[in-house]
């Protein structure tokens, strides 16, 4: 028993273990991808921050006076061209200065590569990357735009506003006189066009992140504007949950601290989000899946373990039984064959010592011997017959003999007689005599029904009453014994065939053979026997053998 | 063994309880020659009751019996109560561990059918004379005491 919840605790135990090892391993693959992500939304953030303000450091914050005093504004060319090579987003390089009248003078750099879209003009077959345009009439507002917002106090200017229909961001750099009243003498600035921002700029760069973040597994990196929409073109992707990071960064070409610090400020700050997701790799889904795998076969072990466990008990408690059976079997075959010879003994003893006291009693001894002794050969051919039908069925009945179906009723009830006259029981024998034959081995079949009577006369305990019929059919012949005695229980039923069996109610002795024995008999005839009983109505026990064939 | 109605002793009282009718009419027989006044019961529901109003002086009993208790139950009973009475075990079960449970639960001998009928017949006299009382009854003064009986009168 121990054994057993042992076992069983073993294999929960195993079953458990598995099941959070699986988990802790899933959660650690969660955590990891969770980590991952973590580390690409900060690169990228990084990437964004550096690039954003590049163009400002490389290209605005420098410039001063000097850049005002060079006329026309070569210098500027190789600004700009430094500028547009290093950095994607500004499209035109603007110079306004106070020179030529109130107006003042437009300087517009433009990439070669990508002219704008206000800009009319065929590009040039010039290979150097920047073309300068003067006083481009679509910068005119612009400019206007720009010296309203322009103060001492604040040099630095964020503007969004469209440029010919197309909606720009545009930063700018003011320079003003140092004495007063410190008039506005020129600005710098580039503009950035947001149409093109959506379709082309963060491509690029979120690719280069996915390159260095991504190359330990899955990541799927993307942007959109403040609206929702995606501005990345790769596809984006579902993930569980897991790993799924995003984060706001503020729309704006120059140092956003910057900004804040401008109080009239004249647009808000559009804020973008990227958004992180880290996507399981192959080696970790495998793995996983082989954890998953495993937990698996770990249950289905456990589970064949758990039956076997379940089926061993099942077959030790049966054979125990087993053992309990044939123990009282054991002992009463004991009871049966050593209480005939306990009396014989005692009788020879008794009349070798002569202790008898008159005749009369001799004779009553000498009938008692001889009731005993046929009991003695009686339960030695049980036992006999036992032997030799539980050896081998197929072989035991070989001795077979066409007989007359009321011939061996008469013979097997022949042995009864004195005891049902003895205890006044009403016999019924209804056997027609032109019944056909049946091939039996005739001694075997007349224990058979010696067995069954025995058993009838035994449970007959207040209704005193045995019949025995036959009906025939085609090709069978049916013996049936009925009694009126106590009838066996639901529950026993199914078993009484079984060796050694004896039923719950059973209260006479006997050795739990009869009814195997008669069933081994019979089905070696190739017959069968049925019982049907009511607990309290008596019992009817039906032998069907065929009939005989014509022996040659 | 000598004739019936050994001396002038009280004569002893020996119930048989065993389901063979046979043996316990050879018992009988026997007994009531040694000059036991003798008593049977085939079944264990009987075997109590029948101690009870019986009383006698040595229980001889079958172990298997049918309807009730059977002998090693009986055995334990008559061994708790107060009257105890001697037991002597007549059973076909000769193996070692039925012997030592019979022994066990208060039975005074053990005997193996089938047996020879000297050998049962002194046994039945071992035992008779290890267990008989000391005293009977004991005078004092006015006052009697029954040790048999359990009573003081």
């Amino acid at each position: 028993m121990i054994f057993v919840v042992a076992m069983f605790a073993a294999t929960v135990a195993l079953v458990w273990y598995g099941y959070v090892a699986t988990r802790e391993w899933r959660s650690g693959t969660n955590l990891l991808l969770e980590r991952r992500a973590n580390e690409a939304l900060a690169l990228v953030r990084a990437a964004l921050s550096a690039d954003m303000k590049g163009a400002w450091i490389t290209a605005i914050v420098p410039f001063n006076t000097t850049n005002l005093d060079d006329d026309p504004p070569y210098g500027m060319f190789q600004v700009s061209a430094r500028t547009f090579a290093r950095f994607p987003y500004p499209e035109s390089l603007v110079l306004w200065k106070l020179t030529g009248g109130d107006k003042g003078t437009t300087y517009a750099f433009n990439r070669a590569d990508r002219p704008p879209p206000w800009e009319t003009r065929p590009s040039s077959d010039d290979p150097f990357p920047v073309v300068l345009v003067r006083d481009p009439a679509a910068l005119a507002e612009l400019v206007a735009a720009v010296r309203a917002q322009a103060t001492a106090a604040s040099p630095f200017i964020v503007l969004e506003r469209p440029i010919d229909g197309t909606p720009y961001q545009i930063v700018a750099h003011a320079l003003f006189a140092s004495s007063p009243p410190h008039p506005l003498l020129g600005f710098m600035a580039f503009t950035v066009n947001e149409r093109w921002l959506h379709a082309q700029y963060f491509d690029p760069l979120v690719e280069q992140v996915e390159k260095i973040a991504g190359s330990l597994g899955g990541l799927s990196i993307t942007v959109s504007d403040d609206e929702g929409q995606v501005v990345t073109k790769a596809a984006p992707v579902e993930s569980d949950g897991t790993g799924d990071l995003h984060a706001r960064f503020p729309l704006l070409f120059i140092d956003p601290a910057l900004v804040k610090s401008i109080p009239s400020r004249p647009t808000p700050v559009r804020e973008w989000t990227v958004r992180v997701r880290s996507l399981p790799d192959q080696t970790l889904l495998a793995t996983l899946q082989g954890a998953r795998r495993m937990f698996f076969l770990i249950s289905l072990a456990a589970g064949a373990s758990l039956l076997a466990l379940v089926l061993t008990v099942r077959a030790d408690r049966a054979s125990a039984a087993l053992a309990s059976m044939k123990s009282d079997f054991v002992a009463a075959v004991t009871h049966e064959l050593k209480t005939p010879v306990a009396f014989i003994r005692l009788v020879g003893d008794t009349l070798a010592k002569s202790r008898y006291t008159s005749p009369t009693t001799v004779r009553e001894y000498a009938g008692l011997l001889s009731v005993e002794a046929a009991r003695l050969g009686g339960s030695i051919d049980n036992l006999l017959t036992y032997a030799r039908y539980s050896s081998s069925p197929a072989a035991a009945a070989t001795e077979l003999a066409n007989v007359e179906p009321a011939d061996l009723v008469e013979d097997a009830l022949q042995r009864f007689r004195p005891v049902l006259d003895h205890l006044e029981f009403d016999l019924v024998v209804a056997v027609p005599a032109d019944l056909p034959q049946i091939c039996v081995d005739r001694p075997a079949m007349i224990q058979t029904l010696d067995n069954i009577v025995d058993n009838a006369i035994k449970y007959s305990t207040t209704e005193k009453q045995l019949t025995v019929s036959a009906t025939a059919t085609a090709r069978t012949v049916t013996l049936t014994v009925r009694d009126r005695g106590t009838g066996i229980p639901r529950t026993d039923l199914s078993r009484i065939f079984e060796r050694f069996y004896r039923g719950g109610n059973v209260t006479v002795s006997g050795s739990g053979l009869g009814l195997p024995i008669a069933k081994r008999i019979v089905e070696s005839h190739g017959g069968r026997i049925e019982v049907r009983s009511t607990v309290g109505a008596g019992t009817e026990v039906d032998v069907t053998l065929p009939i005989g064939r014509r022996t040659a | 063994m000598s004739a019936p109605g050994q001396g002038l002793q009280m004569a002893k009282r020996i119930l048989i309880v065993e389901d063979d009718k046979a043996i316990a009419r050879l018992l009988r027989d026997n007994l009531e020659y040694e000059g036991f006044v003798v008593e049977t019961c085939d079944n264990g529901h009987e075997a109590l009751p029948s101690v009870k109003r019986f009383t006698p002086d040595l229980l001889l009993l079958d172990l298997m019996l049918p309807h009730g208790a059977d002998g090693f139950e009986i055995c334990r009973a008559l061994n708790e109560s107060p009257t105890r009475v001697p037991v002597i075990i007549l059973s076909a079960r000769g193996q070692k561990e039925d012997r030592i449970r019979g022994l066990t639960l208060g039975a005074d001998d053990y005997v193996t059918k089938p047996f020879a009928l000297d050998e049962l017949l002194a046994r039945v006299h071992a035992v008779l004379r290890r267990t008989k009382p000391p005293i009977e009854q004991l005078r004092l003064g006015k006052t009697l005491i029954d040790f048999k009986r359990l009573k003081a009168y």
